[in-house]
């Protein structure tokens, strides 16, 4: 870790005319090895580092970023980022944070480091994918096994000229699978699972055998009649039923008017049983973290509470610009604090009949209406019990209305996901298939 | 493109280094080995609230070393280009084979192609004064404003980037390349009583200094304002399978997701592509032919050499309705007993190459656009889009519809928007049922995604779908 030369940065950058800057120093080790059928494919291994500089000159600002990070490049590059700054129209909304805000500890706490990450040898990586292989029982259908397993080590130390000096480490680790197996006429269906921890002796065993699970029971998948139905959004994929709110409560989206919640802070927007919150400190999360991107302290906020818009992710551009209170430059660990007693399979008994989405195929939604239009695949249920898996048919709808639909909320959100979303169930949506 | 003998200075090394790491690459028993030397350098200048105060600059250098043996790859990449460095990558890389075989000595032959470059620059658009951009972003901001009352807020972004490569294989194959590439963006927002609309308009090229003038801000304008105004008039189209006729231009992407990515050899090598059997089979109507082409020239998917050291080529997918060639890297290329057809891309040093789309298009037929529109009675016409996806082994595809419009009676009626268009490839290909003689290329900023990203373009001759799912209201 080279802290050393982000502090050089930082003189350099004052040295040559910035009154206030901020310098991001990180390095990260990224490797993969990949199999397909059983047998080595890929292996990749990488060393990063970056520096990225905000500088903030004559009341003008801009940021730069490099990887040649020596003394005597950062001596060329960092005069040059100043002049063209200069060139640039004035902006008195652009600040470093007030300094009161910034985190102060030692980044250590969140449990978000396995601290083995550069011994594991890489046999024993190959051993866990092969597992991962071996899981997946033998099967004339199947045409194809990819498997990934995949390390990531993050080092993150932000400074600045106000004296903001943070630092943390993450490290992650996932193993997944995807088969792809012979349907009907040329059709290959594919589909796969993943799991993926902080530490690598705790990624959870059993991936290879649900994707695989999860290939055959899309075998001979069909469309059915448009209409409205009942849809339940399955946990792996029940994020996208908040994506674009969490989008939409963004400063940029807010500020720049390009938005469907406009003007909707303190309103009841969405039925008094949603509750959405960022959680940035649970522990061991791949998400958690002790400061955002500007080095302020990150904590737990409210984002939807009883239904009520509680607030704007604001950097302090943002804030400055809406003349707000600054909250938090983007969330981290998005949670449902106030999930329910039942599980995927109740909420299916419950719902009765209708489709259970298990994967989205492409499609989008407009910023400023929350229209949305998504490709879906998943199986048709009734009595609680899915019958037949359905595929090429597409999900159409408004993301308030569709919450106002809203009929269940389950208590299974997967906990290594950064957005740890339950599944959820709606009423009466619209879908377009024969 | 001439071989340019500075570039060794400029990534900090020399050929004898090249061809010694070269070696060391396959001191394992690897067959095949690269290097791949990269310097990038983006810039952007921004518009917001009427003012140009904005702007970042990003560099990105290092080395990415490849090791093929047989159907394997091992890769490891270095920011660092010092001869111990890049041994330590090279050995990284090499482990994927472990033979420790004899190999050949390597020696780099120099290639210069002086008769070809598809993106000669007058100057660099770095060159071209910050103040020179800002005053050009100023005037997108002034016209869009001044073509409607209803506009409300317009956002703006001038991007450039330049990239030096330096290429050498095993083959003693060694190219350079100077790859120029500029985009400019407007995003209006515009409001008519309580209803707020957006839209996106974007122009990339492969250019330098002289992608920025006065017309090209001028389209920017008439596009952004233009469209955002038809959204006020749209509504969400009916639901259920209906015909589509795709419009000239951005509806490549049906091209892009439904048969691209489909015809890419590593997903057949694997034999996981809906297309995997179907080579030489007719596919579709004998009136279509479908070319990836990485030879145009200025265009955002050009190529002089792909990133493995093969020259930019012209590739007939389909050719009279059959399927004539899938789009290879080296790997795909030997597998198939073939010559890699220059599709080997990648987004930076920092990945492995693999097939990618380059130009995708489809060659004019002989109806004509409004005869298209008037064969069909009820269903869309689709214009503009935002984003698409495939699963290769099922081969169904989607694509977002920003805007369109009804065809009622033959006529294009309601417009209609924000709609998401699923299919199927091969039934969808086999669908389409007739061709006008109107093929354009579009020049917007696109990007596929493929684990990583690369720049590509499309385009479309107007065609009738016989049949789509359009994702709309029930009525």
């Amino acid at each position: 870790m080279n802290k050393e030369i982000a502090h050089f940065a930082l003189e350099t950058a004052i040295k040559n005319g910035a009154q206030g800057a901020r310098i991001s120093y990180g390095e990260s080790i990224e490797g993969t090895i990949s199999l397909l059928n059983g047998e080595i494919e890929n292996i990749r291994n990488a060393t990063s580092r970056s520096i990225s500089l905000s500088l903030f000159t004559d009341g003008r600002f801009a940021s730069f970023s490099t990887n040649r990070i020596t003394r005597e490049e950062l001596l060329k590059f960092i005069p040059e980022c100043i002049e063209s700054c200069r060139l640039l129209e004035p902006d008195s909304f652009r600040t470093l944070p007030d300094p009161m805000l910034y985190y102060k500890g030692n980044g250590k706490g969140l449990g978000t480091e396995d601290e083995h990450f550069d011994d594991i040898p890489f046999e024993k990586k190959l051993h866990k994918i092969k597992e991962n292989f071996e899981e997946i029982p033998s099967d004339s259908r199947i045409i194809s096994i990819a498997n990934d397993f995949e390390e990531n080590k993050r080092f993150d130390y932000i400074i600045d000229s106000q004296g903001l000096q943070a630092e943390e480490t993450h490290t992650f680790y996932t193993i997944g699978n995807e088969c792809t197996v012979k349907g009907e006429g040329d059709i290959r269906p594919q589909n796969g699972w993943a799991e993926g921890n902080t530490f690598f002796e705790k990624i959870a065993p059993g991936s290879g055998k649900k994707g695989y699970q999860r290939c055959i029971d899309m075998l001979g998948a069909r469309k059915i009649a448009s209409g409205k139905y009942n849809v339940v959004f399955e946990n792996s994929v029940a994020a996208k039923s908040v994506s674009a709110i969490i989008g939409a409560l963004s400063g940029a989206s807010i500020k720049e008017q390009n938005s469907f919640l406009l003007d909707s802070l303190g309103k009841r927007i969405f039925p008094e049983w949603l509750n959405i919150a960022d959680d940035p400190h649970i522990p061991h999360a791949s998400g958690s973290t002790y400061f955002d991107g500007e080095g302020a302290a990150t904590k737990y906020m409210d984002i939807i509470k009883d239904g009520y818009v509680n607030t704007y992710f604001l950097n302090t551009y943002y804030a400055n610009k809406l003349n707000m209170q600054r909250t938090v430059n983007a969330p981290n660990t998005i949670i449902f604090p106030r999930t329910s007693e039942i599980g995927l399979d109740e909420i299916l008994r419950r719902t009765g009949s209708g489709i259970l989405i298990t994967g989205f195929n492409g499609g989008n939604s407009n910023p400023v209406t929350g229209d949305f239009s998504y490709g879906i695949e998943g199986f048709y249920f009734e009595n609680g019990t899915k019958v037949y898996p359905i595929k090429e048919m597409n999900i159409t709808g408004n993301f308030i209305s569709l919450w106002a639909k809203n009929i269940f909320i389950g208590n299974d959100p997967i906990k290594f996901y950064k957005w740890q979303i339950p599944s959820v169930a709606f009423a009466d949506i619209d879908i377009s298939g024969l | 493109m001439i071989f340019d003998n500075t570039y060794y200075d400029f990534f900090g090394t020399t050929k004898e280094t090249i061809e010694r790491t070269l070696a060391t690459a396959l001191s394992l028993g690897g067959d095949y080995a690269d290097l791949f030397f990269e310097y990038s350098k983006c810039n952007e200048i921004a518009l917001r609230d009427k003012q140009v105060s904005n702007a970042r600059c990003d560099i990105d250098f290092g080395v990415g070393i490849r090791v093929i043996c047989g159907d394997k790859t091992g890769y490891a990449y270095s920011e660092i280009t010092t001869p111990e460095a890049m041994k330590q990558a090279a050995l990284a890389a090499a482990r994927i084979a472990n033979s420790h075989k004899e190999h050949k000595e390597v020696n780099i032959n120099e290639i210069s192609s002086p008769e070809i470059n598809r993106y000669p620059i007058i100057g660099t658009i770095e060159e071209l004064p910050i103040l020179q951009k800002k005053e050009y972003l100023l005037m997108l901001n002034d016209l869009i404003y001044q073509k409607s009352e209803h506009v409300i807020n317009v956002m703006g972004k001038i991007a450039d980037s330049i990239t030096k490569v330096l290429f050498a294989n095993s083959l003693g194959e060694a190219y350079t390349d100077y790859r120029p590439m500029s985009s400019a963006v407007a995003i209006v927002i515009m409001s008519k009583g309580s209803r707020v609309e957006n839209f996106y308009a974007s122009k990339s090229f492969r250019m330098g200094a002289q992608f920025l003038n006065k017309e090209l801000i001028e389209q920017l304008a008439e596009e952004a304002v233009n469209e955002c105004n038809r959204l006020f008039d749209a509504d969400r189209p009916p639901c259920g399978e209906m015909p589509v006729v795709m419009g000239a231009g951005s509806s490549g992407i049906l091209l892009h997701e439904a048969i691209g990515h489909t015809f890419e050899a590593d997903f057949n090598r694997k034999n996981v592509s809906i297309f995997s059997d179907k080579m030489g089979q007719k596919i579709c109507s004998e009136q279509i032919n479908i070319v990836d082409d990485g030879t145009i020239p200025f265009n955002r998917g050009a190529v002089n050499y792909d990133d493995e050291g093969v020259p930019g080529q012209k590739t007939y997918l389909v050719k009279d309705g059959i399927l004539n060639s899938y789009l290879h890297d080296r790997i795909s290329a030997r597998y198939y007993g073939v010559e890699p057809t220059g599709n080997g891309r990648r987004e930076s040093f920092r990945y492995s190459p693999i097939p990618r789309m380059r130009a995708t298009y489809m060659e004019n037929g002989n109806a004509s656009a409004q005869d298209l529109i008037k064969s069909v009675s009820k269903g869309i016409y689709v214009d503009n889009f935002s984003n698409g996806q495939v699963q290769i082994g099922a081969g169904d595809f989607t694509f977002y519809v920003k805007s369109g419009y009804l065809i009622e009676n033959g006529k294009l009626t309601k417009p209609i928007k924000d709609a998401n268009i699923i299919g199927n490839g091969p039934q969808a290909l086999a669908d389409i049922i007739e061709v006008a003689n109107d093929s354009t290329i579009d020049d917007s900023t696109w990007s596929c995604g493929k684990g990583q990203y690369c720049p590509v373009s499309c385009g479309m001759p107007t065609v009738l779908v016989k049949s789509l799912n359009v994702g709309g209201i029930n009525e």
